[in-house]
């Protein structure tokens, strides 16, 4: 594998970003928030009566009704044209971490959803021309066009023996889905199939087992982050691949490279043109001693640049030009402008 | 003081065999050809075979000095100065193991001890009869005299104690012996130092030491016996009977006694390597999970070495492998017991499985359950009763549900139980009735699936008393085919069919059968939801079953203090599965949180940071992880946002 030169080096703290980060403050009670617009003006929350309820230009609407203690989670992606909508009956009775959820899809600000399928890990594609989603019993990627139904396609995923596997998806283009799919020794691998063709190809096979893939795109740029799940020690690369060019993963360039293990979850973010994602600290050299904080690196520059010192980060999720650090009940804001207060008092 | 000739001698020696590497060889009773260059060192290799040659001529020569002038000496009392022959002490101090050599050096008793019982010898001593020197008229004489007698006559002057130990175990008397001795096992270093120091001046060493040399010698035999040819009847008894002398004896001392004594008298001769035993990190290596057995090993190496049945050797060498390839851990049972892989390598299970005291005596598998609920409550519930199950791949799931069914109906809570199997009762004007079932292939009382469905045929279709069904799949049933035409199968659909819900159609005599169907999932409260309801929650009924009170868990040092309460003393929780397994579960929208319960059973604190020994309900059993307690801070912390009655969800148990 040819590798281009890895110049993540530098890792250096900015004084404004040491430390704190600032909270999300909401006018909602932030636990039942499902969806807050970067300027606040659109907000999807859940009520504790099972309603999933729109409020925007001063009005609330309820989008969808189930029975009290239904949970709801909203997806959307920067293009918001779409949010995906995950319902949940039984979310504090049912106790399977497989179950499948009730998706429905909704015009981003309207109040009518359309039931699309039960699944889990549901996402849109493609400036939200696509929705996946996954049926875990079934081992199926299902894929939903938001454009015209007829181009609905499904994905049979090996996966012999990780019942709780969830495979990572992502529209390459408007013919091209990359998934990623393990196999009984749980090497995973990432494959390329074909709309056209209806061709798979592999793209790459991880050597040793008990690795996951990210990936995210930024531009013309794929990102592919390998990394290892816990309780597994080995390496950790994110590589960048041109999506004008075959995927080929010899030819990635490696933007960031460790021996040790990290949390991952990449996002992409455009706004400012970096790879954000979680990474572990090692304070000692036994294996569980770690810290986790919030990093991102620029790809063109290749720095590397820690973001938060909170020590127990495990995620971040990107909202809306946000990118936000769930944290003990609130939610921190990694990158992007906070919301104005515009309280009276 | 202890002076004699014996020792000057034995010291003298002692000396020889230091030097001999560095000199070339002084010993005066061979004759030896000088090399022919004495300038020239030889390497060490060779010049231990130079020495082994030179000390089996002295040997031999002495022997065949005696026995050219055999001189059988009845009466040893009347012999003046006699002491063991100086070619013979050499020669058994030069072969002999170095740790029964030293142990013996300031010791004349234990020197004797170890003689007799046959820890100092020599290739060729047959132990019969001992070569001795004595003196008569002025002259020093050289006889060999019959071993017990030689002993009989030492013992009547001196070292008498190694006589009434002898007598202590004899074979009449060797189980008392041994059952009445502790065998003691350390906790710490110091401990351990000690325990080695008091056995290495143990008047009973000797004999013991001899024991584990004879349990050894039966195995060695039973796996040459087979090569013996049948024609060498002499070479076969022999055999024959050492194995059942160390037959006999390892069943008298039992798996961990035969264990003690054979690392005690492997490593007599080092403090470290008895203690490191012990003091090992290693979970897998810890002396009372190797010879007590532990279910975290035990599957491990059936798996790894491919059979059903090991023994204790075979569970040694696996344990060394786990402790040496840590990530062979990662898929290990995944086919019968599955469970969220990959498990944490053997290295991180072995640190949690340190800490922990969860009970698992048993095997479950999470994903055939799938219910995290259910399998949770269940290890809560087993490791409360101290359970052991016989558990295999065939009913890992089904125990689980049907103990925890148990549960509820002993607690008066079997309505909580919602699968049930709905009919039109046509005798009470069509009403529905209901009835539990438990969605398992196994006999479970009123609760049995295939019972309930052929008593409501017979009630509804008239159908012969206890007719027998068959559960299958839609893939497998086909009604064109004779096998499927008569009797009863219930038919699920294979895409829409899990643990917790699983609808059939019901076929009787080959038509299929309305009016009954299936209805409600496993669904309950594992912690309150709702305030009026916490008395139907599993939480509430365990306290009740164990008369604890309830004590929920905010703080590191409320976890401490509650994990040393007593033995059984766990934490059990529920939170946001992502942020217990980030790796495994992604969060990329706001307040997702999929709840799962978990078990603490164990903490680490190092340098202010605390990490806990965890299992989520989705993990195995018995590949517990190692998890910062902030991260499980943060997991029940975000649950707590879904918690409709702002419930702290993380309790103690006991």
């Amino acid at each position: 594998m040819v590798l281009a030169k890895v110049l993540l080096l530098t890792i250096f703290f900015s004084e404004s970003a040491f430390g704190k980060l600032n909270p999300l403050i909401t006018k909602q009670d932030v636990g039942r928030m499902r969806y807050l617009s970067e300027d606040g003006s659109l907000s999807i929350f859940q009520r504790r009566n099972g309603e999933l309820s729109l409020s925007t230009n001063y009005a609330v609407d309820a989008i969808l009704k189930g029975p009290p203690l239904t949970n709801y989670l909203v997806t959307a992606s920067p293009n918001k044209k779409y949010f995906i909508i995950e319902k949940d009956e039984n979310y504090l009775r049912s106790h399977s971490i497989r179950r499948e959820r009730e998706i429905y899809k909704i015009i981003a600000g309207g109040k009518t959803p359309d039931f699309i399928g039960k699944g889990i890990a549901s996402k849109l594609h493609y400036q939200d021309t696509w929705a996946s989603f996954y049926r875990p019993y079934q081992k199926k990627i299902v894929i939903k066009s938001l454009v015209n139904k007829i181009l609905d396609f499904e994905i049979l995923i090996k996966n012999p023996n990780s019942e709780y596997f969830i495979p990572e998806i992502l529209f390459v283009d408007n013919n091209r889905v990359l998934y990623s799919d393990v196999n009984e020794l749980g090497q995973i691998a990432l494959f390329l199939f074909s709309r056209e063709s209806k061709k798979v190809e592999i793209v790459y096979k991880a050597e040793e087992a008990g690795k996951y893939l990210e990936m995210c795109k930024m531009k013309d740029k794929l990102y592919l982050g390998e990394f290892a799940y816990h309780g597994v020690e080995l390496e950790s690369r994110i590589l960048e691949f041109s999506l004008n060019k075959k995927l080929d993963y010899a030819k990635g360039r490696i933007i960031y490279e460790s021996p040790k293990r990290d949390l991952g979850n990449m996002i992409c973010f455009e706004k400012e043109e970096r790879v954000y994602f979680v990474k572990a600290f090692y304070e000692e050299e036994n294996f569980y001693n770690l810290k986790s904080d919030v990093v991102f690196v620029d790809p063109k520059k290749l720095v590397l640049k820690r973001i938060s010192t909170i020590g127990d980060v495990t995620h971040i999720i990107e909202m809306d030009q946000r990118i936000l650090a769930p944290h003990e009940g609130e939610f921190l804001i990694v990158a992007g402008d906070p919301l104005k207060d515009d309280s009276l008092d | 003081m202890y002076h004699n000739i014996l020792k000057k001698q034995f010291h003298k020696n002692l000396r020889y065999i230091g030097w001999i590497f560095l000199i070339w060889p002084i010993l005066s009773f061979s004759q030896t050809s000088e090399p022919k260059d004495k300038s020239q060192y030889l390497g060490i290799f060779e010049t231990i075979d130079r020495i082994l040659a030179i000390d089996n001529k002295a040997y031999n020569n002495l022997m065949t000095e005696i026995n050219k002038n055999p001189l059988v000496l009845t009466t040893i009392d009347k012999l003046q100065n006699v002491e063991i022959d100086p070619v013979f002490l050499r020669s058994i101090v030069f072969h002999s193991a170095t740790k029964y050599v030293n142990m013996s050096a300031d010791n004349q008793c234990r020197f004797y001890a170890f003689l007799e019982n046959g820890l100092l010898t020599r290739p060729g001593f047959d132990g019969n009869s001992i070569p001795i020197q004595y003196e008569r008229k002025g002259k020093k004489l050289s006889g060999v005299v019959p071993f017990k007698d030689f002993f009989k006559y030492i013992y009547k002057t001196k070292c008498s104690t190694n006589r009434d130990i002898n007598k202590l175990f004899t074979p009449e008397n060797v189980k008392t012996t041994v059952n009445a001795f502790e065998f003691k096992i350390p906790s710490n270093q110091a401990e351990c130092f000690q325990i080695y120091k008091e056995w290495q001046s143990n008047d009973y060493i000797a004999p013991f030491c001899r024991i584990s040399q004879n349990i050894k010698l039966g195995k060695l035999r039973e796996s040459q016996l087979p090569a013996v040819a049948s024609s060498d009847i002499l070479t076969k008894r022999k055999f024959k009977s050492e194995i059942l002398r160390g037959n006999n004896y390892h069943e008298m001392l039992g798996e961990f006694k035969t264990d003690y004594l054979n690392h005690l008298c492997d490593n007599l001769g080092s403090r470290k390597l008895f203690c490191e035993k012990y003091l090992t990190k290693s979970f897998w290596k810890k002396v009372n999970v190797l010879s007590t057995g532990s279910r975290s090993l035990e599957e491990k190496c059936k798996i790894i070495l491919k059979k059903d049945k090991l023994s204790p050797k075979e569970i040694n060498l696996c344990a060394n492998k786990l402790t040496l390839e840590s990530d062979s851990c990662h898929y290990l049972g995944q086919s019968k017991y599955p469970a969220i892989t990959p498990r944490p390598n053997c290295n991180q299970q072995s640190t949690a499985l340190n800490i922990g005291k969860l009970n698992t005596n048993y095997y479950d598998c999470p994903a055939k359950i799938d219910n995290a609920g259910i399998s949770n409550a269940t290890r809560l519930i087993f490791h409360l009763n101290q359970a052991k199950i016989e558990s295999s791949p065939d009913n890992c799931d089904t125990i689980p549900t049907k103990t925890f069914l148990d549960f509820l109906v002993t607690n008066k809570n079997a309505e909580s139980w919602k699968p049930r199997i709905c009919y039109n009762d046509p005798f009470n004007e069509n009403k529905e009735d209901c009835k539990p079932v438990l969605l398992a292939n196994i006999d479970y009382g009123l609760y049995t699936e295939k019972k309930i469905i052929s008593d409501l045929l017979r009630k509804l279709k008239n159908a012969p008393k206890k007719i027998p069904c068959t559960i299958a799949s839609d893939k497998e049933y086909d009604p064109n085919r004779l096998k499927w035409k008569y009797n009863c199968f219930l038919v699920y659909d294979s895409e829409n069919c899990t643990r917790n819900f699983c609808p059939k159609k019901i076929y009787w005599q080959n038509k299929e059968v309305g009016g009954i169907s299936y209805k409600g999932k496993v669904t309950f409260d594992y912690f309150p939801n709702v305030i009026r309801d916490d008395q139907k929650s599993f939480a509430y009924m365990i306290e009740e079953a164990r008369k604890y009170r309830r004590k929920s868990i905010k703080s590191i040092t409320e976890l401490k203090f509650y994990l040393n309460l007593s033995d059984t003393s766990v934490i059990h929780g529920v939170g946001c599965v992502e942020d217990l397994l980030p790796g495994h579960f992604r969060k990329y929208r706001m307040n997702q949180c999929n709840p799962v319960p978990f078990i603490i059973d164990g903490l680490i604190e190092e340098k202010y940071r605390f990490f806990v020994s965890l299992r989520t309900a989705i993990d195995d059993v018995h590949s517990p992880r190692i998890i910062t307690w902030y991260n499980v801070f943060n997991s029940v912390k975000n649950f707590n946002l879904h918690q409709p009655i702002n419930h702290w969800t993380l309790y103690g148990a006991r």
